[in-house]
């Protein structure tokens, strides 16, 4: 494998998952400003004697108003944000797209992109208007919820066929299904 | 495709998530009616650790003297407090002035990003079954790598567009004489994309 076709491989990976960039800042950048406000607070605290006991006052105050429900509550709160986060850490952030190597870079397609060109193509096919159809783009599923004119049979086997025909183009691979619902529409 | 150190950004989100579970025990493991011993056991050591740091006093210049839990829990902050602003600006996604440079013997020939916009985004964007084009020039491993995005249109012939664009960046490196990472994007249509006209599919 050459030097480029790993890159690609490496920016086909990166471009399939999130980089969770935004939510490090953010958790970033309140953990900063709380612990600043933490550090000031503590050293005035040290430095002037008053302002200590008004601290302590109000903190006292704070403890006795909130015992009980309110500090439950704002105990579920942290555990809550500590699982969003640790979460994030952890699982593996799949995007909403799809994508392969083309003779000439990366290719990536989002799902939307891709359920709108299959819905277009199976309505197209099926000679129904593309508001019939609906397409679900899962990771290994590519799925066609069909809804009928009433008295007119489906063609499942074409639908099917035209949404491998729209993956073959983009030399993408998925298993496709058509479902057709139970109610039709009035022509 | 943008140089960001994803490890790291996992890390800081799991340290920060840990660092909330360990504040949301604290606040509701006394609330339980029973009582975990090996963690009250953790928890008393841990304040009579505490206890002993408060009791030391740290000399700060020639007077003032500060207790050491104090003096630490500053000088930890702190630290951390510059490491999480260095990790933020570093966040920053940069992209690069030049898509390609080229040595000759009588000299050095740079391509602007410009050059790679006129050549693959422009043409890209004038068709009729695409709403934007645009090219990004950015860096990988010190070296130029490109990334295309194309928002197409409801009804576009999909395979149509993306041969397109292979042509464009087969023309590309033709030109520019290296094979750089690329990155085309296919991407959905943004919430203003709605308020522009459909176009019928290119045939």
């Amino acid at each position: 494998m050459s030097a480029v076709e790993t890159t690609h491989r490496r920016v086909l990976r990166r471009a399939l998952h999130s980089p969770r960039t935004s939510a490090a800042v953010t958790a970033a950048s309140v953990l900063a400003v709380v612990l600043a406000a933490g550090v000031v607070l503590g050293v005035w605290m040290f430095i002037d004697a008053g302002f200590a006991d008004t601290v302590s006052a109000f903190a006292s105050a704070a403890v006795e108003r909130l015992a009980g429900a309110p500090t439950a509550a704002i105990g579920i709160v942290l555990l809550v944000l500590a699982l969003v986060l640790i979460s994030l850490a952890v699982l593996p952030g799949r995007r909403a797209r799809r994508g392969r190597i083309a003779p000439h870079g990366v290719v990536v397609i989002d799902d939307g992109v891709l359920a709108d060109a299959v819905a277009d193509r199976v309505a197209r096919r099926l000679g129904i208007d593309s508001s019939q159809v609906s397409v679900t783009v899962r990771a290994r599923t590519v799925r066609a919820l069909v809804t009928p004119i009433s008295g007119v049979e489906v063609a499942h086997v074409a639908a099917r066929h035209e949404i491998e025909r729209t993956l073959a183009e983009l030399s993408l691979e998925a298993d496709a299904t058509v479902q057709v619902a139970a109610t039709g529409r009035l022509a | 495709m943008k140089k960001t150190n994803r490890t790291l950004n996992r890390l800081v989100l799991l340290l920060t998530g840990l660092l909330l579970a360990i504040a949301a025990a604290l606040v509701l493991l006394p609330m339980l009616p029973v009582q975990f011993d090996p963690v009250q056991q953790v928890l008393q050591a841990a304040q009579r650790q505490w206890q002993v740091l408060d009791d030391q006093q740290l000399q700060i210049g020639s007077r003032q003297q500060v207790p050491a839990s104090l003096a630490v829990l500053v000088g930890a902050a702190v630290v951390v407090i510059v490491l999480l602003a260095v990790f933020v600006s570093t966040r920053r996604s940069r992209t690069r002035r030049t898509a390609a440079e080229f040595s000759q013997p009588d000299g050095r020939t740079v391509a602007d990003r410009r050059v790679v916009a006129a050549l693959i985004a422009e043409p890209i964007e004038a068709r009729a079954d695409v709403i934007a084009a645009r090219t990004t020039v950015r860096t990988w491993k010190k070296a130029p790598a490109l990334e295309v995005e194309i928002r197409v249109r409801r009804g576009a012939d999909l395979a149509r567009v993306l041969g397109d664009a292979q042509q464009r960046l087969a023309e590309w490196e033709s030109l520019s004489g290296e094979r750089m990472p690329v990155l085309v994007h296919l991407a959905d249509r943004s919430w203003a994309d709605g308020f522009r006209s459909t176009a019928p599919a290119a045939r």
